[in-house]
């Protein structure tokens, strides 16, 4: 072989190399490019009979700088950072939602009671209760509100939902699309196309960004791409779609389906925008609003129970405070006013304690609740009077005709709390015992009598009785919801408060997750470009390196014309 | 390690933002002052910070009731002090309406202006507050509590509490029945003249009828027995059987007695039953315990028993005119002379402290109870008033008239005394009320502290943290300007 070859092949790998780091440099901010390197081994030698004498050099391949275990784990940390990055945005709009002051339930509670608590101040007061009314109202509106806007978010889920869908459907087609170039490209010649494998794994790097893929290279040059428990997105030049479907119980609710037939497969999908946007759902999306619902549906029966019981300012039965009564219908979206007129708060209660005027002990009677009318059209909480003789250590309560017996020691019992529901009469059948609560005190003499009867008969006059009003104003601090074991362990404001905690707690971990995940993946990520990525000065140094041997092979080139010029001239 | 070029430039721009981002988070920090932005930058605290405020506003709604309740109640008990000083004004003017030597001209004036001292009073119980609620009716807000002078208490007992504290209570006001109603005391003197019993000077038989349980007081009657052979006949269709020599027993009802006939009559005896002329009187001079109730003190004459030494077959001492007195249970002696006076203690000291002035000419077994009583049932001062009223204009106001003099000055200073309780009562709740508001004050306070401690932003640490973080940025934006300018193509 001449010089002139071996300088030509020098000038052509040369120059191969220069085209390489030029196209490292030009790519340099092109996304999900790796470098390349040529890579370049010396010619047959030529067998000069006894010795070999070097052909020159020849490319050998251009290598794409790639690790592909790298490239697995910034997948799996895209996947995980969008998951929390995704949730912590969803999360942390309910969060603000639930902490705005303006929205807030827990200044809408607080305003309510307090209304309430002024007309216990003034029970005969239009104003007050007017309102208390419109404190209702305002409450109500605030649930509502609340209500839209977290249906707002479960649509947003959904329309998000759709568009990850979509794109992991084009994002799949690229991915077999690339396939099929590969694997034409290679040939069989085992000669990597270095573009489009990094356009490949760059798709899928952004599918891993909608949801966690696991991969896997077939001989052929071709990657299969799988999903949650090994669903197939791509097998080979193939590409399964995934659409969106609608959950048959609920039609407000999107879910993930596989394939043509759209197999429900949400909760086998983790990772991702899509991962985050299911995971958000179910954890923070779905308690709310299903603690909402809880707090209104509770909140209705509890004050219309209260409500019910208590006689207005005409005299009239209480009636519903809150709709709708029908529990089916009850939640944070439906909850309104049921009564529009303020004379007909239920401010007073149905019954009146009156003392003999004979009596010439210190005892007193207070009734302290009432559990439910015997008429409620009529407001009537006893079926005729009651009436309670002390006699040595006992009460002989007479209802009905009938009697029943409470034991009261002065002096140990005072200030206690009975329940009349409870007392056996006599007779046969007895009569139903009063649905009373009373509380006795002092110290009554032999003979002494009370007698408790309806506040409405035929008349009402008892306008300024504020116990009814006092009994509502009690149920902002009384323990209503959440019964565990019989017993009611939150009350209004407790419930608002841990459903705030709960998505205060869950918003504050994905924000802290997603801070970690990111850290991971940026570490990854710089072991990735530190292997992958275009370093500038590196490029313009090989550059000097390779323009120099260029140069040097050029002068090889030089060195053989000017040998062969002087064979020449010395013919 | 090698680095990539647009990575490291990537990365120093991202590093960038945060720094940004959180500067911006801590520039808003202290434009609101709020430590905590979202709940979720601090979970727990956020809670608190929702309990908390609940426990400041409810407070705060607690001293807004306490406000309302002491404004009731301090007007309750301007009310209540008006009353008393009518009552008391009433009550000198009912000592000066007692005072023997007024005129009946002078009574009449202190009647009238008593009358209108109690209208004012009656308008002071139906006083309204600023909503138009009667005051004094219970809860019956809109009934009017006296109607009348005379009328009885219309509302009920209800008792309007309002929440001043966590299981609180504070009643706000006073159902009138127990405000202008008190029990009764009433002195009652009564005389009970023993009836006299003359025989028909033409009697031919030996008859003879004695009187015993006579309980007519001081009632005129007059009956006649005339004897039939086997019965009494009273004239008015009354039989009365009676075989000698007796005795016969019966029981009258008009007038209540008991009469026995004894002894042999013969057909056509008359025998006749008049009521007793007696003219003895008591009445108190001093009455030292005037709220005390006593039982009944009975006084009965005894005629003066002339001695007669001659007497067969005992001579009879001589006992002089006198009273026996005795409560059921001691007994004590006077002898009698007109216009005596009696300290009844002195006597015994179980009797009550009154000092009698007996008077007049009683005949033997006329009988005078002295009785002082309360009333268990209440009734109210303008009904006392008002019957005192009326007789001090027609001077009914004597010792043994009801309302007495006494009795009326002894009610209306229980009336006074019961208003003065329901003040003190009214100023113990005031009191109530001041230290609930001072506990809810306290716990306003701490619950603020507690509050501003986990809300509100520390901001010297604030804003060293802004300037540490302007620092940083200012630092990284320099640096990435410097660095990125250093290239080896700038060399080529």
């Amino acid at each position: 072989m001449s010089m002139l070859n071996i300088g030509t092949s020098a000038l052509l790998t040369t120059q191969a190399s220069l085209s390489t780091t030029s196209h490292n440099i030009s790519n340099v901010n092109t996304d999900g490019y790796n470098r390349q390197r040529v890579t370049q081994a010396t010619q047959v030698p030529n067998f000069e009979g006894g010795y070999y004498i070097g052909s020159g050099v020849t490319v050998s391949s251009v290598e794409r700088i790639f690790d592909s275990f790298l490239a697995d784990q910034v997948r799996i940390f895209t996947s995980q950072e969008k998951s929390f990055d995704t949730f912590s945005t969803f999360a942390s709009q309910v969060d603000d939602l639930l902490g705005a002051p303006q929205l807030s339930l827990s200044s809408g509670l607080q305003g309510f009671f307090d209304a309430v608590q002024d007309v216990a101040d003034d029970p005969t007061s239009i104003p007050a209760r007017q309102v208390m009314l419109t404190e209702a109202d305002t409450l109500a509106k605030r649930f509502n509100t609340l209500d839209t806007q977290l249906n707002a978010f479960n649509e947003q889920v959904n329309i998000n939902l759709d568009a990850a869908v979509k794109d992991v459907n084009i994002i799949s087609k690229g991915i077999a699309q690339l396939n099929q170039a590969i694997t034409e490209a290679s040939g069989g010649a085992g000669v990597a196309p270095n573009d489009l494998m990094d356009q490949r794994d760059q798709l899928i790097n952004q599918l891993s960004g909608y949801i966690s893929v696991s991969t896997n290279v077939q001989s052929n040059g071709s990657v299969n791409v799988f999903i949650g428990n090994g669903q197939a997105l791509v097998v080979g030049q193939t590409a399964v779609g995934l659409k969106v479907i609608t959950d048959p119980l609920d039609n407000t609710r999107s879910e993930i389906g596989y394939g043509p037939s759209g197999i429900n497969v949400s909760s086998q999908l983790t990772g991702g925008s899509i991962g985050g946007l299911l995971s958000v759902r179910q954890d923070v999306l779905d308690p709310a609003r299903a603690e909402i619902d809880a707090l209104a549906a509770g909140m209705i029966d509890t004050i219309n129970a209260q409500h019910r019981v208590g006689l207005t300012l005409d005299g009239n039965t209480g009636g519903n405070f809150f709709e709708p009564t029908d529990a089916l219908l009850q939640d944070a979206g439906s909850i309104r006013l049921a009564i529009t007129n303020p004379r007909d708060i239920a401010v007073a209660f149905p019954v009146s304690t009156t003392t003999n005027t004979n009596n010439t002990g210190t005892a007193q009677l207070n009734v302290t609740k009432v559990s439910s009318l015997v008429n409620p059209a009529g407001g009537q909480a006893l079926s005729g009077d009651v009436q309670l003789s002390f006699a040595n250590n006992q009460y002989t309560v007479t209802y009905q005709g009938e009697t029943a017996i409470i034991p009261y020691t002065p002096g140990v019992d005072s200030g206690k709390s009975f329940d009349l529901s409870s007392l056996s009469f006599t007779g046969a059948p007895a009569p139903t015992a009063p649905d009373l609560k009373i509380t006795l005190s002092g110290v009554p003499a032999n003979t002494d009598n009370f007698t408790i009867s309806n506040s409405y008969n035929g008349g009402f006059t008892a306008v300024g009785d504020n116990r009814n009003a006092l009994a509502l104003a009690q149920l902002q601090t009384t323990k209503t919801l959440n019964q565990v074991n019989g017993v009611a362990t939150r009350s209004f404001g407790d419930a608002y408060g841990i459903l705030v905690a709960n998505v205060a707690t869950r918003t504050h971990q994905a924000s802290v997750g997603q801070q970690t995940q990111k850290g991971l993946l940026d570490q990854t990520n710089l072991r990735y470009e530190s292997v992958s990525g275009v370093n500038l000065d590196e490029e313009a140094a090989n550059l000097i390196k390779f323009q120099q041997a260029y140069q040097a092979a050029s002068q090889i080139i030089t060195v053989s014309n000017t040998v062969f010029n002087s064979l020449i001239s010395a013919m | 390690m090698r680095v990539s070029t647009a990575y490291i430039f990537d990365q120093n721009l991202s590093a960038m933002l945060n720094k940004q981002a959180e500067l911006g988070k801590t520039q808003l920090q202290v434009s609101t002052g709020n430590r905590i932005l979202n709940p979720s930058d601090d979970p727990a605290g956020s809670v608190q910070i929702l309990n908390l405020q609940r426990e400041v506003s409810l407070s705060e709604q607690y001293l807004a009731n306490a406000t309302k309740a002491e404004n009731k109640q301090s007007s309750e008990e301007g009310v209540l002090d008006s009353v008393t000083s009518m009552l008391q004004r009433i009550r000198e003017l009912a000592v000066q309406g007692l005072n023997a030597t007024n005129t009946q001209a002078d009574k009449k004036t202190i009647a009238i202006e008593i009358k209108q001292l109690n209208e004012q009073l009656l308008a002071l119980a139906n006083t309204r507050d600023s909503n138009g609620d009667y005051l004094f009716s219970g809860f019956k807000s809109n009934t009017q509590p006296y109607g009348t002078i005379n009328g009885d208490y219309q509302g009920d007992e209800g008792q309007r509490n309002i929440k001043v504290g966590e299981g609180v209570l504070i009643a706000t006001n006073d159902p009138g029945n127990q405000v202008f109603e008190a029990p009764l005391i009433s002195t009652t003197t009564t005389s009970t003249l023993m009836p006299v019993v003359t025989a028909n000077v033409a009697n031919t038989g030996d008859s003879a009828v004695a009187v015993s349980n006579y309980v007519g007081g001081t009632s005129t009657f007059s009956k006649t027995f005339t004897f039939d052979g086997t019965n009494y006949d009273d004239g008015a269709g009354n039989l009365y059987p009676y075989t000698a020599p007796g005795p016969a027993s019966f029981n009258l009802t008009t007038p209540p007695m008991t009469i026995t006939f004894t002894d042999t009559p013969a057909i056509g005896d008359e025998l006749t039953v008049t009521n007793g002329t007696g003219t003895g009187q008591a009445s108190i001079t001093v009455d030292s315990g005037a709220t005390e109730t006593f039982p009944p003190v009975s006084f009965t004459y005894q005629a003066e028993i002339m001695a007669d030494p001659l007497a067969v077959p005992t001579p009879i001492l001589g006992v002089p005119a006198r009273y026996q007195i005795t409560d059921g249970s001691n007994t004590a002696t006077v002898d009698y002379v007109d216009g005596m006076s009696v300290d009844l203690s002195t006597l015994n000291s179980n009797f009550p402290s009154l000092t009698i002035k007996l008077s007049g000419a009683p005949a033997e077994g006329d009988q005078i109870v002295i009785e002082r009583s309360k009333t268990v049932a209440s009734q109210s001062m303008f009904k006392t008033i008002e019957n005192f009223a009326n007789a001090l204009t027609s001077n009914n106001v004597g010792p043994n008239s009801s309302p007495n003099n006494g009795d009326f000055l002894t009610n209306i200073s229980a009336s006074l005394g019961v208003v003065i309780d329901t003040r003190a009562q009214v100023g113990s709740r005031l009191n109530s009320i001041d230290q609930q508001n001072q506990i809810n004050e306290g716990i306003s306070v701490s619950m603020q502290k507690a509050l501003s401690e986990i809300k509100d932003l520390d901001y010297a640490e604030a804003i060293s943290r802004l300037s540490l973080q302007m620092t940083g940025l200012q630092a990284a934006q320099q640096s990435f300007a410097k660095v990125q300018g250093l290239s080896l193509f700038n060399y080529l």
